[in-house]
């Protein structure tokens, strides 16, 4: 078992197999050898590692993605947004967690919980207008009247295909 | 709220005397219309100091609207200070970017326009960033008019065109062109722009009749069909 505390304070254990599907995690262990220390996460909130761990758990015994798959991987992969019905579930959470997960897996190097976050952000982005977008997430339009200006033009040209 | 326009106002109103004079059935005796005359001119100016004083109110309405709406417009700002999508950093932003430009629907939102189009005309950090990004600009679709229809103030095509070839920068393009009849051997200037760029070329789909009737100017492109 491994022990890990979050950035309130608060600790977990977790199964070495079910842990180490974060690379970060992975590394530290590997560090440290053999020892009862508990690994200090100070960029993840108990509650956003309570969900982490629930998707290492589910995910546990999966192969895990090479490390240089970012690089070699054929672009189709990234190009697709299809996430598995349990993912979408898991997923199903309000906007402030949503960024956190994000935020976590990439700290931690979960590179499939990573993807599952990013393709759901993306999901929600495609076949909406940026006014919509803006809206959803809360961005404000900051552009300049010559900027508006140029933009419109651009969705002009494509408008036109 | 006292309006100070109102203040010094000249004539009492007294509908229950007039009414009962209006109703006695006898004309007014020269002295009383001379009165009545002094009163309807000083009405008069009680009058315009009412349009005056609607005039300011009108005023007022119009800068508290806008004090108003410039404070809404500083709250939303703030909101959006602290929307959790801020805190990715850009790397995980085009991450995302690289999801939506891609997949079986091409790239393109429901009205047809490109994803990447679109996410570059949510904000400034979106728009530098994607613009920054060539990756994402090395897939596109256009639309050539037969050289009947063709009009240089409408080319649509050859503006598309030259903004991909410029945002992809150096990298391979893939690209699906659909074309009218074309007969002439120079062809469409959108041509002319890629044909120039063949060396990028990854991937070519090409919708329409393609013979050398048709496209004499595609026929000299280094094409390996």
């Amino acid at each position: 078992m491994v022990t890990l505390v979050t950035s309130d304070n608060e600790k977990f254990t977790a199964d070495k197999e079910v842990a180490e599907r974060s690379v970060l995690i992975k590394n530290m262990l590997e560090d440290v050898g053999e020892s009862d220390q508990p690994i200090p996460l100070p960029n993840v909130s108990s509650s956003v590692l309570k969900k982490v761990l629930e998707y290492c758990e589910h995910h546990r015994g999966e192969p895990l993605p090479a490390a240089d798959a970012d690089t070699t991987q054929d672009d189709t992969r990234k190009r697709t947004t299809d996430i598995s019905e349990w993912d979408q579930k898991f997923i199903t959470v309000d906007q402030e967690m949503l960024f956190e997960i994000i935020l976590a897996a990439n700290y931690l190097d979960i590179k499939s919980l990573l993807d599952v976050g990013c393709k759901t952000v993306a999901n929600m982005i495609k076949g909406k207008t940026p006014e919509e977008i803006r809206k959803l997430f809360n961005i404000v339009n900051d552009f300049t009247p010559e900027e508006e200006a140029q933009i419109k033009k651009e969705n002009e040209w494509a408008e036109d295909r | 709220m006292e309006i100070e326009t109102l203040s010094n106002l000249r004539i009492k109103v007294d509908n229950t005397s007039i009414s009962t004079k209006l109703r006695s059935g006898y004309g007014s005796c020269p002295s009383e219309s001379s009165e009545i005359s002094q009163i309807l001119q000083l009405a008069e100016k009680d009058l315009e100091d009412y349009e005056t004083a609607l005039h300011e109110l009108h005023m007022r309405t119009l800068s508290v609207q806008f004090h108003k709406s410039r404070l809404e417009g500083y709250m939303e700002r703030l909101r959006s200070m602290r929307a959790p999508i801020r805190r990715l950093p850009n790397e995980l932003l085009l991450r995302i970017f690289t999801f939506c430009c891609g997949g079986n629907d091409g790239g393109h939102s429901r009205f047809g326009i490109p994803n990447v189009i679109v996410i570059s005309a949510v904000c400034t950090r979106w728009r530098e960033l994607v613009d920054s990004y060539s990756q994402l600009w090395t897939r596109f679709a256009v639309r050539f008019c037969s050289n009947e229809d063709y009009d240089p103030e409408q080319d649509i095509a050859t503006s598309q065109i030259k903004l991909y070839l410029e945002r992809s920068r150096d990298k391979l393009v893939s690209m699906c062109i659909s074309a009218g009849y074309w007969g002439e051997p120079s062809g469409h200037p959108g041509f002319q722009l890629l044909l120039a760029q063949s060396h990028r070329w990854r991937n070519l789909f090409f919708e329409g009749e393609f013979s050398s009737r048709s496209h004499p100017g595609l026929l000299f492109a280094r094409l390996s069909l």
